[in-house]
């Protein structure tokens, strides 16, 4: 039980980090994390803070691992495909107010920079500190706030062009 | 999207602290702009509980779990000990096990194996904080409710262990936020209904996307402890084991960076 409940309190935010970072391989890249995660978890010590930093570590590990061996594997240039790959364009005005929902608002944040879309889910999605994301993606922790700052910025524009009010 | 790769007015007005604010989950202070009060929204969103689908493979990864956790006790020494390490895992991971375990109420060698597999306190140790707390009192109550008499003398006996005695049950569970398990509560069977999130104790207002709309966590023993996971185990996280928990409602403790609505 007590797997359980911790597996429904991170999944969703292991998920949706996953969606910006591996975007066409969540759900399996997720399935490798959680067997490394319950291969260590006999051993590990920490609180539930500690856990989770430790857990998005290795989601980071595992979709940078995913994205060298997608690159490998591809026959066409980088930069087109992924373009091509990407969600569907994202509709700003799916966030207004009434309609405002998980999905759409996470389909703005994965259309931002990747360094900004991965640092905002990690602070505002997985609820890590800033210390604690510089070092997951290992940037300094003022490199971290400036990103997340430009990030969150991004998204207000986004929503202020499509003429979103509350 | 169109025209997101340039900027166009600036992210109006919305200053380092304020973000700064907004990327902590905290309230927004008086005076900010309109459009504060709005990334706010969206961040409550992004951060909001499960949507269906998102807590689709958990059955394979509880599998991995057991397996591992299995495999854990074998790795101690044979024979007598491997016997309770899965003994251990059962209790662990049963109805009630694992909030008992956090609690320190279960038995010394077994506590102590959990200790080593999911990391509770060793034996000895004074039962761990409210939140442990709160989740014993609550296993007790939903079996109380729901499930057979059994299980209810199960929890009712833990909780004995973890409060010091039956007669400070009902004092115990009240301190720890679960005022409705006195002794009348328990011999009438029959406790008042309590508000259904478990939430913690000192959780931050907005954060982690947790998988609570509707969900009671209890009333499930499924201690799969030991058992090797036939079929395929693959660590794909395919659809199976999807819990559809009706509808996926805000995250109430957001409520601090919202402006009273008109």
């Amino acid at each position: 039980m007590a797997f359980a409940c911790l597996f429904r309190d991170v999944q969703p935010a292991l998920l949706r980090y996953l969606r910006v970072i591996a975007p066409e391989a969540a759900e399996d890249v997720a399935g490798e994390i959680w067997l490394q995660v319950v291969t260590g978890l006999a051993g590990f010590r920490g609180g539930e803070e500690a856990f989770r930093g430790w857990l998005f570590t290795i989601a980071r590990h595992r979709a940078v691992d995913w994205g060298r061996s997608r690159a490998r594997r591809r026959t066409v240039p980088l930069a087109q495909s992924g373009v091509a790959e990407r969600l569907a364009a994202p509709d700003a005005a799916d966030v207004a107010l009434e309609r405002m929902s998980t999905q759409a608002v996470l389909a703005l944040v994965g259309a931002l920079p990747r360094d900004q879309a991965e640092i905002i889910v990690l602070r505002v999605v997985a609820g890590l500190d800033a210390q604690v994301v510089a070092r997951i993606v290992g940037k300094s922790p003022g490199a971290v706030r400036v990103a997340a700052h430009r990030g969150l910025r991004r998204l207000a524009e986004a929503v202020d062009r499509a003429g979103v009010t509350r | 999207m169109d025209g997101f790769l340039f900027p166009g007015r600036c992210g109006g007005g919305l200053d380092e602290l304020v973000l700064d604010v907004l990327l902590d989950g905290q309230p927004l202070p008086p005076d900010v702009p309109e459009q504060a009060y709005l990334v706010a929204e969206m961040l409550a969103c992004l951060a909001g509980p499960a949507v269906p689908g998102e807590l689709a493979g958990q059955a394979a990864a509880r599998a991995a779990y057991a397996r591992a956790a299995a495999w854990a006790g074998r790795g101690a020494a044979a024979g007598v000990r491997a016997r309770l390490a899965a003994g251990a895992a059962a209790a662990v991971l049963g109805l009630g096990g694992a909030a008992a375990a956090f609690a320190g109420a279960l038995p010394g060698p077994v506590q102590d194996l959990a200790h080593q597999m999911i990391g509770a306190p060793p034996a000895g140790r004074a039962p761990a904080g409210r939140a442990a707390a709160y989740l014993l009192c609550g296993e007790y109550e939903r079996a109380l409710a729901q499930g057979p008499a059994s299980a209810s003398a199960d929890a009712s006996q833990k909780l004995a262990m973890a409060a010091g005695g039956a007669s400070k049950i009902g004092a115990w569970c009240a301190a720890a936020g679960r005022p409705g398990l006195g002794p009348a509560a328990r011999s009438a069977g029959n406790p008042k209904p309590q508000p259904g999130n478990a939430k913690t104790a000192g959780q931050k207002p907005r954060g982690k996307a947790r998988g609570q709309a509707g969900q009671e966590s209890g009333g499930k023993a499924t201690g799969q402890a030991g058992q090797e996971s036939r079929g395929k185990a693959t660590g794909q996280a395919g659809p199976a084991g999807q819990e559809s928990r009706g509808k996926a409602t805000r995250h109430a403790g957001q409520s601090g960076t919202r402006r009273a609505g008109p």
